[in-house]
């Protein structure tokens, strides 16, 4: 795979919070059996981590989101998805599995700020103050398909369908912008 | 005249005079005021015109329930209609204008309407307008359109923000007053997580008003003290200017909250929506006074007894010079006494009970208030303000005891609980006899989905009226709610008991009680509809039992304030005149939301921008930034043609096509679904799912599929290529790409659950671009890279490798019978991409081309659309696809389906082409009409069409139909009818227009 070639800027708006498009983040999107031992090796040989148990992400250096009981998403670097994805499919081979590139599919933004918390509840039907650091949420942010996880109490990550990119990026500037705090958190 | 005094206001600050304008005049009240509050002060009561009648309307309550101070309230984009004066908090250049009358407030033509109120009886409208018919729409119409609605509808977008906020809660208290409070001081100790709203920005409730003292402190020290306890706490959320709007099934919860209506800012959020879930609700929505009903009851300066204590104590207003009092409950008495220590002088307390008032009564006759038990009042005189009232035994009314001049009145008919919020989800009442009022049935309340109660209501809102009953009644409410919510329940029980006694209030339903028609008709049940006690009687008469139809027939209680002061006397009205008992008749139905909420709220921030998502492609914006036409597939914006400066659409799809067709096109494909399809049994999955054999397809090449419904119906076709060994690209329609996944996974998981199939939606990780036309292949050529050629990618295969500097896989298909190529890239390098195309394709005169010449191309090949062709009742076999549906699968899904008897009709209509006589473009949609007429009288049809366009390659209109056995009968002419009645003769034709041998395409 070549470099990105790649013509969007880079976006960001400080509100309340500060929110910040993350452009050039790998991602692959992996499909197979959690109960096989023969996956998690293949897992840990290729990606370097072990299953992220229900609902949770585990953050290290690439980090990896459990998204349904057969389904995962590795974040990475841009570059590194082919590699990534080269070695988990060689590491898989004789399983059904799914590996797919998704990183152009996908939108990556983070928030932060100490109210990252309260822009989630403006946005998605979710009780946010009983999420977890590293709990992954599949869910809606207003109108579109969305998953979320805190990465820290003041460190939000969000992702979406790219073709949204923009909807998302307005919902989350218009959610943090200045006298709108609720401060009920 | 009503006016500001010397002393008092609890609410107001004297040292911060604000300016404010009603019906342009300039007028000044203080910080803390509402404009009600102000307006009395300036002795503005005349503040409106009912209705119906138009007659003058002055301020009745201090609270949401009000039903005449309604105003138009600010300017251009802030404006708004039916803002009720008695909730608006005051600020510096407030405007507000009066509603519902012409040329003036003061003197309004449309009071005509009053003096012909005898003629204008309940369903007067029901009786009047039905003849004789045309009448209705010429005639009618036009004129109740005209005279209909209060306030104007606002000329100018509404520019504010407004927004929504997900909470949840374990218990979420209602109202801010002593029960809410204790209540909520009582549930923080459990541990729970606890929201207390408050509508509006003070604590308390009545008690400030009304109890002096609480316990060993003022009601204000006591409400403080709550308040700061509250505070301590982390669990609890405390929100002022939030009304608990309405509750819905399974302890979800609105509230409205008002963040900046009493700013003059457009800083932040103007309301904010807040979407709860609670385990449990308490409603401590306290209780509303009632209205009583006598003759004239409805003149400016009549005001409920708790209001005039209000504006008194909170706001430091006198509602008159002289105030007569006039009750059926102890309450009122407050009223004397309040005003008396304020210095204003109680003509006289009319107490419609024989035996009179308690304690309080004492206390008032103490204080050398005049006391008349057994009396009512007769008469009001004045028209636009009260001057002086007639008083007659309660019991007798042919005699006038006594004229009494007074310029307010100061009403109790008893309390309602408000029930309102109790009620919305299917929570019972019952009639408490003694008090006179509707209670919530503590053993019917709402239940939740595990059948258990979740909304509870405590003190006033439970029917309780004394002080000490209501904080017992909050502290025991709280107690069981805790329990259900699972908290820790701490029993520390409330102090000693309160000293409080108060003599039963009588239900005086009309006043005086033997009242005639002529005084009937001159008592107001809804004050800002005009429906007067003689309204209900003849509804009853007339047959309008139910209560509901009554409400319906009269408009009582259908106002904007929902009858919150009139439904519980009417209601007692239309069950005397049934001659049943008032729970037998019942209430009408409570539905949120409490009192009217923004529509913008309920749209929170999905407005301009954000009303709804648009998908985008990677090349989006340079559609945009070119000129292109967009139109909506699916949630997608797609270029529709490229029109150039003074350029028609129809001219620039011509344009583009030509180009096209002559030389070298390039299409945003983007959007086409692209679901990887993986697995050991992919291959037999998609067997079952296409119509054709697409396990057998080879690695490197395409095949064209169609996917039908298990009722046999084409429900998507595309271009599947097989990737690998186990790995099939299936491409869908744009607008089906989410349908098919979705398809595809239900059958995977609920049918064939134990096949080894997965499937990614991977339609965004690719940008695609048609490069269409005698040159693409030159085109591609000059980008370099990738072998092209014939020989190394024929019609139908696909490569994957380097076009330049992009990673493309390539694809040579066709949906426009030219040579064409369909090259995928990833989505980020989609736009340099397409930029190198542009730049390297204009030697060959390369133009971008829309949706529409897409589809007219298409249609000159004869290519079906899904959506044109289709419509939910085509099979394939319609379109004469049949080549495409195999015979040697055992099974697929709609295989069965299309034997059934229907399908194999052989009179279906069938897929021809179809052209004019005289070139012209038919109507798309039009049908093709037979001899003879149904049943109903209709021409009998024989086809329709399903894409029209006006081809430019052929220079005439060309269009596809299905026709009765068409296919047999080419060269036979059938008319289409025109909506205008006209017929258009056309001939019936091949569908395939256009390079029939696909020479074009395979070169």
């Amino acid at each position: 795979m070549s470099d990105q070639v790649n013509e969007r800027e880079m976006r960001s708006f400080s509100g309340y919070v500060r929110v910040c498009e993350k452009m050039t983040t790998g991602m692959l999107s992996i499909r197979g059996d959690f109960s096989s031992s023969e996956f998690k090796t293949a897992l840990f040989k290729a990606v370097g981590t072990r299953l992220p148990n229900e609902k949770k992400v585990i953050l290290a250096q690439n980090n990896i989101a459990w998204m349904s009981p057969d389904e995962l998403l590795v974040f990475c670097d841009y570059a590194a998805v082919y590699k990534i994805s080269k070695n988990l499919k060689m590491e898989l081979k004789g399983q059904h599995h799914l590996v797919v590139n998704v990183s152009d599919a996908r939108a990556l933004f983070e928030v932060s700020g100490s109210a990252v918390r309260e822009i989630v509840a403006k946005l998605a039907p979710v009780n946010i103050k009983a999420l977890e650091i590293g709990e992954i949420r599949r869910t809606r942010f207003s109108q579109i398909a969305a998953a979320f996880w805190l990465t820290s109490e003041a460190n939000l990550s969000i992702i979406c369908f790219s073709s949204v990119a923009d909807y998302m990026f307005n919902l989350l500037k218009t959610s943090s912008a200045q006298n709108s705090e609720v401060g009920s958190f | 005249m009503s006016k500001r005094l010397g002393k008092g206001g609890l609410l107001i600050n004297r040292n911060k005079p604000i300016k404010f304008e009603f019906n342009g005049r300039k007028f000044s009240g203080f910080e803390g005021d509402t404009l009600a509050s102000a307006l009395l002060s300036n002795n503005q009561v005349l503040v409106g015109r009912s209705f119906k009648y138009h007659r003058p309307r002055g301020i009745v309550s201090s609270g949401s329930e009000e039903p005449n101070a309604l105003v138009n309230l600010g300017e251009n984009d802030k404006f708004e209609p039916n803002q009720r004066a008695t909730t608006t908090e005051l600020f510096d250049g407030l405007k507000a204008s009066s509603q519902n009358h012409w040329p003036s407030l003061n003197f309004d033509i449309g009071v005509i309407n009053n003096y012909l109120a005898r003629f204008l009886p309940a369903g007067f409208y029901y009786k009047m307008f039905i003849h004789p018919r045309p009448f209705w729409k010429y005639i009618y119409e036009p004129f109740i359109r005209h005279s209909a609605g209060l306030g104007r509808a606002p000329s100018q977008k509404d520019n504010s923000k407004y927004e929504h906020f997900y909470a949840f809660y374990d218990v979420v208290i209602i109202g801010g007053g002593i029960s809410g409070l204790n209540a909520a001081v009582t549930a923080a100790e459990s541990g729970l997580k606890i929201l207390i709203m408050e509508q509006t920005s003070t604590w308390g409730g009545r008690s400030i008003v009304d109890f002096p003292n609480i316990y060993d402190e003022t009601s204000l020290e006591y409400v403080s003290r709550l308040l700061s306890e509250l505070k301590k706490f982390e669990n609890v959320t405390i929100r002022s200017r939030m009304m608990g709007a309405g509750v819905y099934d399974h302890g979800y919860l609105l509230g409205y909250e008002r963040l900046n209506d009493h700013l003059n800012t457009d800083d932040g959020p103007r309301h904010r929506l807040w979407r709860i879930r609670a385990k449990q609700i308490i409603t401590a929505t306290g209780a509303i006074e009632r209205p009583l009903s006598f003759p004239g009851n409805d003149i400016p300066g009549i005001m409920l007894a708790s209001a005039v204590r209000d504006y008194a104590v909170n706001f430091g207003v006198s509602s008159g010079d002289k105030i007569a009092i006039y009750t059926n409950n102890d309450d009122a008495y407050r009223t004397a006494i309040t005003l008396s220590g304020f210095g204003i002088e109680v003509p006289v307390i009319i107490d419609a009970r024989v035996s009179g008032g308690g304690e309080l009564a004492e206390s008032a006759r103490a204080l050398g208030i005049r006391v008349e038990n057994g009396k009512a009042i007769s008469k009001v005189f004045g028209k636009k303000r009260v001057e002086a009232i007639n008083i007659c035994d309660h019991k007798n009314s042919t005699k006038d005891r006594e004229k009494i001049k007074c310029d307010s009145i100061a009403m109790s008919g008893g309390w309602s609980p408000v029930v309102h919020l109790y009620s919305h989800c299917g929570g019972k009442l019952k009639w408490d006899e003694k008090l006179a009022l509707f209670r919530p049935d503590g053993y019917a309340k709402p239940t939740s989905f595990d059948g258990q109660p979740f909304v509870t209501a405590v003190g006033s809102a439970n029917g309780l009226l004394l002080m000490h009953d209501v904080i017992q009644d909050a502290w025991e409410g709280c107690l069981k709610v805790i329990q259900a919510a699972r908290g820790k329940v701490k029993k520390k029980s409330p102090k000693e008991t309160l000293h409080e006694r108060a003599n039963a209030p009588e239900a005086i339903w009309i006043a005086p009680q033997d009242a005639d028609i002529k005084k009937r008709s001159k008592i107001w049940l809804d004050f800002q509809n005009d429906v007067k006690v003689n309204d209900i009687e003849l509804a009853a008469r007339e047959g309008f039992e139910s209560v509901e139809h009554a409400k319906r027939y009269t408009t009582l209680g259908m106002a904007t304030d929902q009858g919150k002061l009139s439904n519980i006397n009417g209601l007692a009205i239309l069950s005397s005149s049934l001659g049943k008992e008032i729970p037998k008749v019942g209430t009408t139905t409570f539905r949120p939301p409490y009192t009217p909420i923004s529509l913008a709220s309920i749209g929170g921030s999905a407005r301009d921008d954000l009303f709804q998502p648009i998908r985008k492609t990677p090349m989006h914006y340079w559609h945009e930034k070119n000129g292109a036409y967009m139109e909506p597939v699916g949630q997608w914006r797609r270029p529709f043609c490229y029109p150039k400066e003074g350029e028609t659409h129809a001219k620039a799809v011509e344009r583009e096509i030509n180009q096209t067709r002559s030389s070298l096109g390039l299409l945003d494909a983007s959007t086409l679904g692209k679901l990887l399809v993986t697995g050991p049994d992919a291959g037999k999955f998609l067997d079952m799912l296409y119509t054709n054999l697409m396990s057998t397809l080879k690695i490197g090449k395409c095949r064209y599929g169609l996917m039908c419904s298990e009722n046999g119906f084409l429900i998507d076709d595309g271009v599947v290529a097989r990737i690998d060994e186990q790995t099939w690209l299936c491409h869908t329609t744009t607008g089906g790409a989410e349908n098919i996944h979705g398809h595809m996974e239900e059958w995977l998981q609920t049918e064939w659950w134990d096949w080894k199939v997965y499937v990614s939606n991977v339609t965004e990780q690719y940008a695609q671009v048609g490069v269409v036309g005698p040159n693409a292949r030159n085109l591609l050529e000059k980008i370099g890279g990738l072998n092209v050629s014939k020989d190394e990618l024929d019609f139908m295969e696909w490569k994957d490798g380097k076009l330049g500097k992009y990673d493309a896989r390539v694809f040579r298909i066709s949906f426009s019978g030219e040579l064409s190529f369909e090259v995928a890239v990833p989505a980020s390098q989609g736009m340099a991409f397409w930029n190198d195309l542009v730049e390297a394709g204009e030697e060959f005169g390369v133009m971008p081309y829309g949706t529409e010449a897409l589809h007219v191309m298409r249609a000159e090949k004869g290519f079906i659309m899904i959506g044109d062709e289709t419509d939910g009742t085509v099979i394939p076999q319609d379109l004469n696809l049949n080549w495409a549906i195999s015979k040697k699968k055992d099974d697929f899904l709609g295989k069965r389906a299309q034997e059934r008897s229907f399908m194999v009709n052989p009179n279906r209509w069938k897929l021809v082409g179809l052209e004019t006589l005289d070139g012209s473009v038919l109507p798309d949609g039009a049908y093709a009409i037979a001899d003879g007429f149904n049943s109903n009288a209709q021409k009998l049809t024989q086809g329709r069409v399903t894409s029209s366009y006006f081809s430019p390659t052929l220079k005439r209109g060309i269009a596809m139909g299905l026709v009765i056995n068409g296919p047999s009968r080419e060269g036979e002419i059938i008319e289409f009818s025109k909506i205008d009645g006209t017929i258009i003769p056309a001939k019936i034709t091949n569908p395939v227009f256009y390079d029939p041998n696909g020479e074009k395409q395979n070169v």
